[in-house]
């Protein structure tokens, strides 16, 4: 190698054009750079991996949680809550594929803070959440568990790890014709726990199916059920103010998972109110739902406003 | 650590940026590998390495021993096969064990159970066991001279690239490497960047992205009630399981490369072969040389006649069976390749089949594959979460519904294709057909010096970026888990 050091960077210029490794790591960097900054730009909110993971740590912070499944993630706003309940701090602590399991229920309660004098559990009650399989194959349990350099990796590289997630064709068409935009499914994450989501087309019966399967074989658990209650008895008699409703769906839903999961939401809320909650009775055809499961965010905002009100009444 | 990990990536980084200060010297090359093997393989559990130290000092003191002490040497064979079978065994196949021996007594009327253990099984420890036993044995028939240096020695057994998943390398191939100390040229940097980049893509891009369809297909209560569902989904399966073992392999190659090592191929277009021999001269070679070597001609191999061929065969292939997994579907798997060679070495039906005019030779191929892929219906449910009888009903039905060519729903198909794993599915079968045409020597398939050597980078930066943005939402290599 050169000693001189003009001739020494000329080398390693030299170098690094005759490299076919040094080459290739340069092109693909330019094109992993050109390529991420094509991801549509609409997408607010914090990174979904930093999301899940902060929330699977939320301890002592809040006066109010509420807890459930993708339904609750998804259809309850946080901020617009606080709107309506001024002064208090409240948290959605739900889960993808969530399950009453005994963990999750245990951290429901460490969520809120001990020294808050208003302790408010709000409980999202849809039939899945009530099944065995719903215990161990959910969001919670995977975040719960996460190691912690994979903690360390989300907090200190989000930025990277955002940029360089998974593409699909269809987004970068769309962000370069934004004209042609009229399919689309795009999901906003908040650091108060709300997922709001947006889809186009509409398919209200789109989650019918799935839901069949889900509930073959696996209908909502009495051991589940009699946990969660005997949990809701014990928040009750330490003063935590229980909630529970059932997160809104679609009517075809809610005739599906009564008949597939054998629910009978009557005999659940005389359980529930019998244990002390106060049950939220809720229109399941009012709000507008995307795929027969999910709340559109207009709706969930909505519905997030019907609740905070429901509370406050209750508390007045 | 994963290579498909960030922190796979930081790590590399780290240790090819002091690699060229810090492989001039014997032990302080050998010490630097082993403590970066070390981060990397207790990365998941630090309490693994007490294991592989275990294994690893048990062979390193025995080559020692046998060296020193030859009239001994057998009984230091004995002692060190004895501590890392006893290792895997109690690691892998005690609650195995256990569960068929509680169904023993239970056939005696006897209801006491006898509870299972349930140890966490340590990422890798069929691979680095029987590469620590290949050293033991190859000392013990004099092969080679047994190393001095506690360091050199655990440099060989714990180097990261291989440690984990494979190509099982022997000692006398790289003990001999590991004592030398060459610059890298730079068309060994590119080869290496080949094999990590074509290697990453089998893995992230391809595997990855058929993993969650295979996976559905299994997870469900009931299987689906389809022929050319189960077919699909099996041929899927076979090119995920391929591509991500081989991918793992071609990374591991690579990163061998990029330190100055060679590290043997595992892999060669083993789909394209038109025999089960030659299947199994193309898959998990390492492995398969491994077995031919320690087990099959210590037995007898084909000297004893052809009854006895047969007999150690099947004895191999069922150890095989069992060393990829301890339930009775591995053994399955493993009884119906070796059926599959026996049926081929009686019959020699893959030659004659081959003589046929023009369809011959490509016959022979489909009919080895689909073959193939039936055998990976026991080998899939042998993973599956359910007890042994399940396991084996879950196989039979499949078997049952793959071949009920009345239940044909295209309806089933259809999801699939809206799939995004259908795109790679067809990607990975075209060149499978590329290879199996033997298109790559056709002089159009060669590009002149001075543009390949431009348009080489170019392929592999696009085969990168597709790695990053097109990957897929699987996560641990399969073969991790034997």
């Amino acid at each position: 190698m050169a000693e001189n050091p003009k001739e020494s960077a000329l080398f390693f210029r030299f170098a690094l054009i005759q490299d076919r490794t040094a080459r290739t790591i340069l092109l693909a960097a330019l094109l992993i750079l050109g390529v991420g900054s094509l991801r549509p730009q609409d997408v607010s909110g914090i990174y979904y991996k930093s999301f899940w993971s902060s929330k699977a740590t939320w301890k002592g912070c809040c006066d109010i949680v509420i807890a459930g499944d993708s339904r609750v993630v998804i259809g309850l706003s946080p901020q617009q809550m606080e709107q309506f309940l001024p002064g208090l701090r409240i948290l959605n602590f739900g889960f993808f594929a969530n399950g009453y399991s005994p963990a999750y229920l245990q951290a429901i309660e460490q969520t809120l803070d001990p020294l808050s004098p208003s302790k408010t559990i709000i409980l999202g009650i849809s039939p899945r959440s009530l099944t065995a399989r719903s215990e161990t194959v959910n969001f919670f349990t995977v975040y719960s568990q996460q190691n912690n350099s994979d903690k360390f990796l989300i907090r200190h590289f989000d930025a990277l790890l955002r940029f360089t997630e998974p593409l699909s064709l269809s987004d970068v068409w769309h962000n370069l014709l934004p004209d042609s935009n009229q399919r689309y499914f795009r999901q906003c994450y908040f650091p108060d726990g709300w997922i709001a989501s947006d889809k186009r087309p509409l398919r209200p019966n789109q989650k019918l199916d799935n839901y069949i399967r889900e509930f073959d074989n696996n209908p909502i658990s009495d051991e589940i059920t009699t946990r969660l209650l005997s949990f809701v008895k014990q928040w009750t008699r330490a003063d935590i103010s229980v909630y529970a409703f059932r997160p809104p769906s679609s009517i075809a839903m809610v005739a599906l998972e009564n008949k597939y999961a054998k629910f009978d939401q009557t005999d659940f809320v005389n359980s529930f109110q019998a244990a002390g909650g106060i049950w939220i009775d809720l229109d399941q055809n009012g709000y507008q739902s995307y795929d027969g499961s999910h709340l559109l965010q207009t709706e969930a905002l909505k519905l997030s406003e019907d609740i905070a009100r429901f509370v406050k009444r209750k508390e007045e | 650590m994963l290579f498909n990990s960030l922190v796979f990536l930081i790590f590399m980084a780290v240790f090819y940026s002091l690699w060229p200060l810090l492989r001039r010297r014997n032990n302080v090359r050998w010490i630097y590998i082993v403590i970066a093997s070390f981060i990397f393989y207790g990365w998941w559990d630090y309490r693994f390495l007490f294991l592989i130290m275990f294994s690893g000092f048990i062979d390193y003191f025995a080559g020692l021993g046998m060296h020193h002490y030859p009239r001994r040497k057998k009984l230091l064979l004995i002692l060190s096969l004895m501590g890392n079978i006893g290792s895997l065994a109690v690691f892998k196949y005690l609650d195995f064990g256990i569960q068929n021996l509680n169904w023993l007594l239970h056939l005696f009327h006897i209801q006491e159970n006898i509870p299972q253990v349930h140890l966490i099984l340590p990422v890798g420890i069929s691979f680095y066991t029987f590469q620590s036993m290949s050293y033991t044995i190859d000392i013990y028939r004099g092969e080679f001279q047994p190393t001095r240096n506690v360091f050199h020695f655990f440099a060989y057994l714990a180097m990261f690239p291989q440690l984990v998943a494979g190509p099982i390398v022997r000692a006398r191939e790289l003990l001999p490497q590991l004592q030398q100390s060459h610059p890298i040229s730079e068309q060994q940097r590119w080869d290496g960047m080949k094999l990590i980049v074509y290697g990453y893509f089998k893995k992230v891009v391809v595997a990855d992205t058929l993993a969650p369809v295979v996976n559905a297909a299994f997870n469900a209560t009931t299987p689906q009630d389809s022929c050319s569902y189960w077919w699909l989904i099996m041929i899927m399966f076979a090119y995920q399981i391929y591509c991500d073992f081989s991918g793992y392999s071609d990374i591991a190659r690579g990163l061998g490369k990029w330190m100055g090592y060679e590290y043997p191929v595992n892999f060669d277009h083993p789909y394209i072969a038109s025999s089960f021999r030659e299947f199994w001269q193309r898959w998990h070679i390492s492995l398969s040389t491994w077995f031919r070597d320690y087990v099959y001609i210590p037995l007898g191999g084909s000297r004893k006649g052809n009854v006895h061929a047969h007999l150690f065969m099947w004895v191999t292939m069922l150890i095989s069976g069992l060393w990829h997994g301890a339930a009775w579907a591995f053994l399955a798997w493993a009884a119906l390749h070796a059926f599959f060679l026996s049926f081929e070495r009686l019959t020699n039906w893959p030659k004659k089949l081959s003589r046929l005019a023009v369809v011959g030779p490509h016959l022979t191929t489909l009919i080895v594959f689909t073959l193939t892929v039936v055998a990976w219906v026991f080998f899939r449910v042998g993973s599956c979460k359910l007890s042994a009888t399940a396991q084996m009903a879950w196989a039979f039905d499949i078997l049952g519904k793959m071949f009920n060519p009345t239940h044909f729903n295209t309806a089933v198909v259809d999801q699939l294709v809206k799939n995004n794993a259908i795109n790679v599915f067809i990607i990975i079968l075209l060149r499978q057909l590329y290879f199996h045409f033997r298109l790559e020597t056709k002089p159009w398939a060669t590009l002149p010096a001075q543009p390949r050597r431009f348009l080489e980078p170019v392929v592999l930066a696009i085969l990168i970026l597709a790695c990053v943005y097109m990957r897929g939402p699987g996560s641990a290599f399969i073969y991790f888990q034997f």
